[in-house]
């Protein structure tokens, strides 16, 4: 019993070393930073994308909840590849340079160290967190779709809901946006709403007239 | 008979991004140390200049210079050793 006791705090504090240098690593990154950037900007793509997709399907008379919800998730999927994939490759390109450069300053080979840990474990977070942003927001945006197929809701209201959803969704971006300023969030809050509900306008005037 | 090492003084060049705070825990985490002492002597665009002294009963010189390494600081001169002759093997 002891001997198990030991091995199970032994693995307990190989997990807490792993733990520290994971948090150490996104320190030396500065890519916690980087990524509440991205999350929000390309969140704030999705919602407005799927919000776009929604409404002008309802200006088209496509009143077909699935379709909507086959279509906004395609184009979440869509831009959850381009944004992942256009993420890894431009990060990873301008870490190659920050690290061949620092190398060249510090007259050492990096390879193996913290700082090459870090850089390639900030590719691979920033990555998934600008493919998974706007994949998220569009799931968000078709949740009233795909309930109203369940709780047999018609269309209209499920649009209306998803435009509510949406919108909720571009305030509480503003929200954190505002926190991460430190500056009054309601601001921020008012404004985005403001964009969504200002964006839903543009598509059904435009979408009408074309 | 054999002859510890009881105090470094090592000249050496960090990445900006590295804490000094982590590079010292980590060089106090070698066998044989006891205290760390970092001072950034200059800083660069990209990089600074640290001063960093060990101290400690045997300091293993190879386990400090890998720990070093590992945290991405290039040691660019060793400026001060201090060693004991000690009676028995520490």
């Amino acid at each position: 019993m002891p001997l198990r006791l030991a091995k199970a705090e032994e693995k307990l504090r190989s997990l807490r070393r792993k733990l520290d240098d994971f948090e150490k690593m996104l320190m030396i990154s500065g890519v916690l930073e980087i990524c509440r950037r991205y999350f929000v900007m390309n969140m704030f793509d999705g919602a407005l994308a799927a919000l776009g997709v929604i409404m002008g399907m309802w200006i088209s008379g496509i009143a077909d909840s699935r379709a909507i919800v086959r279509t906004v998730f395609s184009a979440g999927l869509a831009m959850f590849i381009s944004g992942a994939l256009g993420a890894y490759l431009t990060e990873r390109a301008e870490r190659e340079r920050k690290l061949r450069e620092l190398e060249e300053a510090t007259f050492q080979d990096m390879r193996g160290s913290i700082y090459e840990r870090s850089s390639r474990l900030a590719v691979l977070v920033v990555s998934v967190v600008d493919g998974i942003s706007p994949l998220m927001a569009c799931t968000i945006s078709i949740i009233p779709f795909t309930l109203s197929q369940v709780l047999a809701v018609d269309f209209t209201t499920a649009a209306l809901a998803s435009f509510f959803v949406s919108t909720t969704m571009l305030g509480a971006l503003g929200y954190l946006l505002g926190r991460t300023a430190g500056e009054k969030p309601l601001e921020y809050v008012v404004f985005m709403v403001l964009v969504g509900i200002a964006s839903a306008i543009v598509i059904v005037l435009l979408g009408t007239h074309i | 008979m054999s002859v510890v090492i009881r105090r470094l003084l090592i000249d050496a060049l960090k990445p900006r991004e590295i804490p000094i705070t982590e590079l010292s825990k980590a060089i106090c985490s070698a066998k044989g140390v006891r205290e760390v002492d970092v001072v950034v002597t200059e800083v660069d665009a990209k990089t600074e200049t640290v001063k960093i002294t060990i101290v400690g009963q045997n300091i293993d010189f190879d386990e400090v210079a890998k720990i070093i390494a590992q945290n991405s600081v290039a040691i660019r001169s060793v400026d001060q050793v201090v060693v004991r002759r000690t009676r028995r093997v520490v």
